[in-house]
């Protein structure tokens, strides 16, 4: 079980993508394989190589756009595996077995990271809003449809693709967040979970 | 197991379950003159223009928006592509491309007022339904505008073999609709938009500036609606796209587009064309009083609606 300093936690708990540059330029000594592996994630995730001035964070766009693919899978079954598929490479879960600790270490915080910055943004005044955004959800609406936002990009998705074992990870980091975020998010989390089964 | 497929089946497909039995309903009341050929060709003719603005409102609904300035979109095309040619003298085509931009330019308009300054989409899209509206009646001077270039059936009149040519417009763009739903990343961000807008900005999505584009879009088809409604009803009149955005907006919702954004799917909003069409059209041949249709659609809109609503209630508890 590789330990992550403590002195890095306050890296993966920033969510603004530039102050989190800042501060690992700070903690930044001299390049192991742990600064290598969270830079090359750091790139990944916040970089488009066709627009590289454009501020983007590609992990985040899973949690948009995935759950609208999961909601039509009648239609998109074949582009939701092509999806998945992608998405293994995207987060480094082609091949999970093959990760060392340090990477399944570093990419599990960097997951809640991702899934943190996306609950974030669930309290915002449009967030689960309905007819026609004129009507503002709740608060208990937002932390339902937050819930099932996560549930599918977590579990459903992955059970949809067959990827299960693979998102393995994945699913863990973001259920974790999602507990922190809504302590009593576990019985909605199951009760779509038991759903999903039948 | 089987029991439970079959019952998701049917939850999946009930719209299309419900087109069927309105189809087998009107047939036997009409006795088989519903499903005769002529009528089904007429029922592709009448449901063609609103079929094609429907693609439009998909879109912005999707993004929870609405679009009410669909049918003074719709008139004001009819008024200017038919001033244009019979009073300029304009060349057919040209008057089309000039309407067709000018359709494009209102929903430009209404991308402006909702993404830029912020109006609510209800708001800004019923200003501009006034705004145009005035307009075609200064244009037109509240007479109906006829006599010009018989070529000009091609959008409404005409067919190719049995198969009127706005319908064969209508599947086209239906394909276009689908395509840039479900294959383009135009699609996908629509859909991001309508599921969380501040991610969708955050992730890296110029969110406006696609906000703009769909109400572009729905300018678009809702212009083309009006061309093909030109075409077929012979003469540009002030008052013709008067309501048609309720008619449109009936078919998007009871074809599954959430009215809360980021749901739904364009063979969704196929069936509540052919619905609407089916129900407008039977409602005719059993000599059903234009106000009791108005009634029958006002409540099919509410039960859409309502339907939409009550399913987001029961997931949030």
């Amino acid at each position: 079980m590789y330990e992550i300093a403590e002195s890095w936690r306050s890296y993966f708990e920033e969510l603004d993508p530039k102050e989190r540059l800042k501060r690992f330029n700070l903690l930044a000594g001299r390049e192991d394989a742990f600064q290598a592996f969270c830079r090359t994630v750091y790139g990944e995730r916040y970089h488009d190589p066709k627009h590289p001035e454009r501020p983007v964070d590609t992990w985040l766009w899973k949690f948009v756009y995935l759950p609208g693919l999961y909601r039509r899978r009648k239609w998109m079954g074949r582009s939701l595996k092509k999806e998945m598929e992608k998405t293994t490479e995207e987060l480094h879960l082609a091949g999970p077995e093959t990760l060392s600790d340090m990477e399944r270490a570093v990419l599990y915080l960097e997951f809640r990271n991702a899934a943190r910055r996306y609950l974030s943004t669930c309290g915002g005044p449009r967030y689960a809003s309905s007819f026609l955004g004129m009507k503002q959800a709740t608060a208990e609406e937002k932390r339902a449809r937050a819930c099932e936002d996560l549930w599918i990009v977590s579990r459903g998705l992955s059970r949809e693709a067959g990827m299960e074992e693979r998102f393995q990870l994945w699913s863990d980091a973001l259920r974790a967040e999602l507990s922190i975020y809504d302590p009593d998010s576990w019985k909605h989390y199951e009760e779509l979970e038991r759903n999903s089964l039948k | 197991m089987s029991t439970l497929n079959s019952k998701n089946f049917l939850k999946s497909n009930a719209i299309w379950l419900v087109f069927i039995i309105e189809v087998i309903i009107f047939a036997i009341a009409s006795g088989g003159t519903f499903i005769g050929p002529n009528n089904i060709i007429n029922i592709a003719r009448q449901v063609s223009y609103y079929g094609i603005a429907s693609i439009g409102m998909t879109f912005v609904i999707l993004i929870a928006g609405i679009d009410l300035s669909i049918g003074s979109i719709i008139t004001i095309v009819n008024v200017v592509c038919a001033y244009l040619m019979v009073n300029m003298g304009v060349n057919m085509w040209i008057a089309v491309i000039i309407s067709l931009a000018l359709a494009t330019l209102i929903g430009v308009l209404n991308g402006g007022m909702v993404a830029s300054i912020g109006i609510p989409a209800l708001i800004a899209t019923f200003a501009s339904q006034t705004i145009f509206e005035g307009v075609a009646y200064l244009i037109s001077g509240g007479r109906p505008i006829s006599g010009y270039d018989s070529n000009f059936g091609i959008f409404g009149r005409w067919a190719l073999g049995p198969v009127p040519i706005c319908a064969i417009i209508m599947v086209a763009c239906f394909a276009i609709g689908s395509f840039i739903l479900n294959k383009s990343f135009f699609g996908r961000y629509f859909y991001a938009i309508g599921g969380n807008e501040e991610a969708a900005e955050l992730s890296g999505i110029r969110v406006n500036r696609i906000k703009y584009l769909i109400y572009a879009l729905s300018g678009l088809f809702a212009g083309l609606a009006g061309i093909v409604l030109l075409s077929r009803s012979g003469s540009a009149q002030s008052t013709v796209g008067k309501g048609l955005e309720f008619d449109v907006i009936t078919c998007v919702v009871l074809g599954g587009v959430s009215v809360n954004g980021g749901v739904g799917s364009m063979s969704g909003v196929v069936a509540g064309v052919l619905i609407i069409g089916s129900l407008t059209n039977g409602m005719i041949l059993m000599d059903v009083s234009e106000y009791t249709q108005m009634v029958v659609k006002g409540v099919v809109l509410a039960v859409a609606v309502g339907i939409d609503c009550l399913s987001k209630k029961r997931q949030a508890t």
